[in-house]
């Protein structure tokens, strides 16, 4: 069943992208040869988020995702209300893994005596979340959701939940991850990440080298207001479903999967017919393409109005990238046009009134979310 | 109006004991569990108490492969599917959701894999995929076939409340009918190492709200809740244990690991259950204490019982000595074990309490004692200023209210 139907305004929308080219570094020597590439921030952006006064150390992950729910508050013509009032919600499935490991190195290394507190309170998985309500002084319900590729979604429902029921006036919600060695190393040993150092093209045809995407990082923030409670929003959720297979590694099916984003569209009161784009989770790697190929070839065989677009080239694969393709479709819906970083691989997309975000992960994880003007 | 969302299952495992009954008993007894760890080896740590759970979790889950946390999980998951009825029913398992609250999920894992990469430069990649914290709540989704949403809650030691709220919204939000919602942790050397090098582990064992504490004890395990609407219970004949009658959530904003010392933020989260709840202060008689034995956790937490209750403030005990710090697992494990004293109309002891600290404005109940309870809380606090407040109350008290 759904996890839909929750309405809410987005007022402001801010995020932290990558560069747009993967970079290259060497493999870590005791896991493999050679050199492993990822989507990953630039200089420029990492240093924009140290901002010198900034005493405390955070990990990167705090630091993309105040960067980014900072962006998005000074883009509010009247910021969300610091206190008990506004809500967190972030949706981050590894968080601060980076000073977990470290934490865990240290203790490998240099034994028991290693162990660093600090390192090991950022290694909570809400210390993004906390941090966050720190900086900006946000009191109201907190959560952190840290579930894969359902991360996000799980995030956006519950802070939209919270305006429906009268809980929180706004909901800063934010999907974020920071790439960090481990989880290379995970993805590489696991078979989900290729050599190929050239950017990701997907649903282009374009077969990589040795198959499978490649990793990234990033972080986007939204702040939700009740509807209409705002003056001019960028957009309207107007619905989010998200589920998990009944199964390990199931087979996709194409006709499934069509029925699931049917599911979707009926619990959010919207046909196929107004929609104008769909922005697809395609990260490149040739099986899952060509799962998202035939899913879009059977949507656009009932409606052959809807154009097709893709993201990964800009983020690489990561839990919560669907959070910058939210953004993509925010802003489309926002500037009623296709943002040029989208890359429409079918049809042309006319009308972005309505945008339709899919996502299918490898291991059976979906969802969909829809935002209207 | 909202629906109104009761308890139909439970399921427990932690030191204390691997079913309902066997950790009531030990509550009875009065037994605590805290022993020597003996899953890993720990130099700094391993004469610590903790809350090991002992016996084969993975004999008990059935499950093949998983962590440990997945094994804990979908034990406590089988016990409350059994208790609630589930099987024997039809209902639509597409409207059957599970959030569980989780932290650490499969970290001995990769605390196996690195261990091994640094030290011996072999690389063993079998168990990387079940490191996520996530996957307790997948096996349990699988097990059972509940096609609903599902996800993983991450809000330090307050996940546990945290999913339980969370499992109300989605009955409340009409997304689902059933919830097996709870938390889940398993001890690891990440944790045990984290918490002693905050110096925060006590050296004999958590004594909450003592003058001579010294610290947390940490421990392992799960709770699993069925919470239903009490229209679906009612229609498929499910006898209710109690109603999850309000819960409240809140963030202190003051510090990455301490409470506020007031304990502003869980007064307000308490305060938010007892509105959802429609009831006043004085309607509560009992409340089971996050009561952790750290130096700031017991003042903060009884400040906000004394700031909400003032002088009248219901009888209170924290049972973290009877199976340790679960983590994600704590406020399930504890909202069990508030609901079993609804149950037995009788109030669980602080073990461990002999003195109260004079900075402690409350009185704990020391021995267990059996007491007219229709209204329970049980509250959780972690790090990042994370706090949650359930509120509970007996099946037959509110007929009245309908």
């Amino acid at each position: 069943m759904t996890l839909a139907v929750c309405a809410a305004d987005i007022v402001a929308a801010g995020s932290v992208r990558p560069g747009a080219v993967p970079v290259s570094r060497p493999a870590p020597a005791a896991v493999a040869q050679g050199e492993w590439s990822a989507y990953r921030l630039d200089k420029a952006t990492e240093q924009s988020l140290s901002p010198p006064e900034r005493i405390k150390r955070m990990g990167r992950g705090q630091e993309m995702a105040i960067g980014a729910v900072q962006r998005a508050l000074d883009a509010c013509a009247t910021p969300p209300e610091r206190g008990s009032a506004t809500a967190v919600s972030v949706g981050t499935a590894w968080a601060e893994e980076g000073d977990e490991i470290t934490f865990l190195e240290n203790l490998i290394k240099l034994g028991e005596k290693g162990a660093k507190p600090a390192y090991f309170v950022n290694s909570v998985k809400n210390a993004l979340a906390s941090q966050l309500a720190l900086t900006f002084g946000l009191q109201g319900e907190n959560q952190t959701f840290a579930h894969d590729a359902l991360s996000f979604e799980s995030s956006l429902w519950q802070g939209a939940h919270l305006l429906a029921a009268g809980r929180a006036r706004h909901a800063v919600v934010c999907g974020v991850e920071a790439l960090v060695e481990f989880q290379e190393i995970h993805g590489h040993l696991l078979g989900w990440y290729g050599t190929d150092p050239s950017p990701l093209a997907p649903l282009s045809g374009q077969e990589r080298v040795g198959g499978g995407t490649l990793p990234g990082e990033g972080a986007a923030a939204f702040v939700l207001g009740a509807p209409g409670s705002s003056a001019a929003p960028l957009a309207r959720l107007v619905g989010v479903r998200a589920r998990g297979p009944l199964r390990r590694s199931p087979a996709i099916e194409p006709a499934e999967e069509i029925a699931f984003v049917d599911q979707a569209l009926l619990a959010a009161h919207t046909r196929l017919e107004d929609i104008g784009l769909v922005i697809l989770g395609a990260n490149g790697d040739a099986a899952l393409d060509a799962s998202y190929g035939a899913i879009a070839a059977g949507l656009r065989g009932r409606a052959p109005h809807l154009g097709f677009g893709v993201y990964r080239h800009l983020t690489g694969d990561f839990a919560t990238a669907s959070a910058l393709g939210f953004d993509l479709a925010v802003r489309a819906v926002a500037g009623r046009r296709v943002p040029g970083e989208v890359r429409v691989v079918e049809g042309s997309a006319g009308s972005v009134e309505r945008v339709l975000l899919y996502h299918l992960a490898s291991n059976g994880y979906h969802s969909v979310m829809i935002v209207s003007s | 109006m909202r629906p109104r969302v009761v308890v139909t299952g439970m399921g427990v495992v932690s030191v204390a004991g691997w079913t309902l009954d066997e950790t009531w008993g030990a509550i009875v007894e009065g037994r605590s569990g805290l022993g020597t760890l003996t899953l890993f080896e720990s130099q700094r740590c391993g004469k610590l108490p903790v809350g090991e759970v002992t016996g084969d979790p993975a004999e008990r889950s059935g499950l093949p492969g998983g962590s440990r946390s997945d094994h804990l999980a979908v034990w406590a998951a089988r016990q409350a599917w059994g208790d609630a009825g589930l099987a024997e029913h039809r209902w639509d398992t597409d409207r059957g959701a599970v959030v569980l609250g989780a932290l650490t999920g499969g970290m001995l894992f990769t605390e196996e894999f690195l261990t091994r990469l640094r030290l011996e430069g072999q690389v063993d990649a079998r168990h990387l995929d079940d490191r996520a914290c996530c996957n307790s709540a997948d096996r349990i989704a699988e097990i059972f076939g509940l096609g609903g949403f599902r996800t993983t809650v991450s809000n330090a030691c307050a996940s546990g409340g945290s999913a339980l709220g969370l499992g109300c919204d989605l009955i409340e939000a009409g997304e689902a009918d059933v919830v097996l919602a709870g938390g889940v942790d398993s001890l690891n050397r990440i944790v045990l190492n984290g918490f002693n090098s905050l110096m925060l582990v006590s050296p004999d064992g958590c004594r909450p709200f003592d003058s001579e504490r010294k610290g947390m004890s940490v421990g392992e395990g799960a709770g699993v809740l069925v919470l239903e609407s009490e229209e679906h219970a009612i229609q498929r004949g499910a006898r209710v244990r109690a109603w999850l009658a309000g819960r409240g959530n809140t963030c202190d904003a003051y510090h990455v690991s301490a409470p506020q010392p007031e304990g502003r933020g869980l007064c307000e989260a308490m305060r938010l259950a007892l509105a959802g709840a429609g009831l006043s202060p004085s309607a509560v008689d009992y409340i089971n204490a996050h009561g952790t034995g750290t130096a700031d956790n017991d003042p903060a937490e009884a400040r906000a019982i004394r700031a909400l209750f003032g002088d009248a403030a219901p009888a209170v005990s924290s049972t973290k000595r009877f199976f340790g710090h679960t983590l994600a697992a704590a406020g399930a494990i504890e909202a069990i074990v508030t609901v079993l004293a609804l149950e037995h109309q009788a109030i669980p002891p602080n073990l461990g309490l002999r003195t109260v600290d004079p900075k402690i404005p409350l009185s704990p109940v020391t021995e267990y004692r059996p007491a007219k309870l229709d209204v329970a809380m049980s509250t959780s606090l972690g790090f990042g200023g994370n706090n949650s407040a359930v509120l509970f109350r007996r099946p037959g008290t509110w007929e009245a209210a309908r």
